[in-house]
């Protein structure tokens, strides 16, 4: 049995990954701020990556499902909200260069996921 | 009805078909080329509010429990529209009213996520299925992978509240009730798995 798996979904899981990113990422910038002990920021880059993730989970896997959100999510929030918070401890940050850093960061961790299921799916030997 | 894991499903009736329409859309035709296997007297657990019968192959004649009231309420309507018979009860799956080597088949779908005591479940069914019977599952379950399997670990005590777990090791515990697994099939990562058990 391989089941082709629909390319719309594919297209939409990547899709989340790069909301996802793009919103940990903005909202990220928007709360930590020069000046912040760089470990305050990336902590709280962390946790609003966390609060995103739960909700986009809760939203985002209507349409297809959870459990292939849930793992490029995890890995798309929490690295995204760390690297912003880090940077935006540091110095003052372009919004769309935030962004981008966030969806790039989200298509990445999808792409890294979506490589470890294709070596994964199929019969278990 | 104090059982809390009966009242959960309960109050997650209304909403189910809603939070599940992605997993359907998703693994609709793995369920359906999986569970096309089912032959003769059918046994499916954890029926939920039958999004699963219109994945039965036609004919067959099945028994569907759910341990929750109003899952089985919504269950017996999409019976209806089955090519086949389908008997919706309400029974728990740790003590089914049914005598050993009732049936020839057994189905399970997203069920031992959920069962409070998987292992005891998974007996009964060994009970009630004949000698060389096959189960049928699509089970998710805990990934191998170290970061994942932690990830679902931290999850699981708040999803235990409202829905399932994500950390069972549905395979261990198939066989800890005396089935053989005769095949195993990862569906996405090693996560969401397809499981032919053998009694």
């Amino acid at each position: 049995m391989l089941v082709e798996k629909p390319v719309w979904l594919r297209r939409y899981d990547y899709f989340c990954s790069a909301l996802i990113g793009a919103v940990t990422a903005y909202l990220t910038a928007l709360v930590v701020s020069v000046g912040w002990p760089m470990i305050a920021g990336m902590i709280t880059g962390t946790f609003i990556g966390i609060v995103v993730i739960t909700i986009a989970i809760m939203t985002l896997s209507l349409a297809g499902g959870t459990f292939e959100l849930m793992p490029p999510a995890m890995l798309t929030g929490k690295i995204t909200g760390m690297t912003i918070g880090m940077f935006a401890s540091m110095a003052p940050l372009v919004l769309t260069g935030v962004i981008l850093l966030g969806i790039s960061i989200g298509l990445l961790a999808q792409g890294i996921v979506h490589y470890y299921d294709s070596i994964m799916y199929g019969e278990v030997k | 009805m104090n059982d809390p894991h009966i009242t959960k499903w309960d109050n997650n009736a209304a909403t189910f078909d809603l939070f599940n329409a992605g997993i359907e859309r998703r693994y609709g035709e793995v369920k359906r080329q999986h569970f096309a296997k089912a032959t003769g007297k059918t046994f499916l657990i954890a029926a939920g509010t039958g999004s699963d019968f219109q994945y039965l192959p036609p004919g067959l004649k099945v028994t569907a429990a759910d341990f929750s009231p109003k899952m089985v309420e919504l269950a017996k309507e999409k019976a209806k529209d089955y090519d086949g018979t389908i008997e919706v009860v309400q029974a728990d799956v740790t003590s089914l009213p049914y005598e050993y080597a009732s049936f020839d088949t057994i189905i399970t779908s997203c069920a031992f996520c959920s069962v409070p005591n998987p292992i005891a479940g998974l007996k009964e069914l060994h009970r009630i299925l004949k000698p060389d019977g096959r189960m049928f599952m699509f089970e998710h379950v805990r990934a191998t992978n170290p970061l994942l399997g932690f990830m679902m670990d931290i999850l699981t005590p708040i999803t235990r509240k409202f829905g399932p777990e994500l950390n069972r090791n549905t395979a261990a515990n198939v066989r800890k009730a005396g089935f053989t697994i005769d095949r195993e099939f990862n569906v996405y990562l090693d996560m969401v798995k397809l499981y032919t058990a053998i009694k």
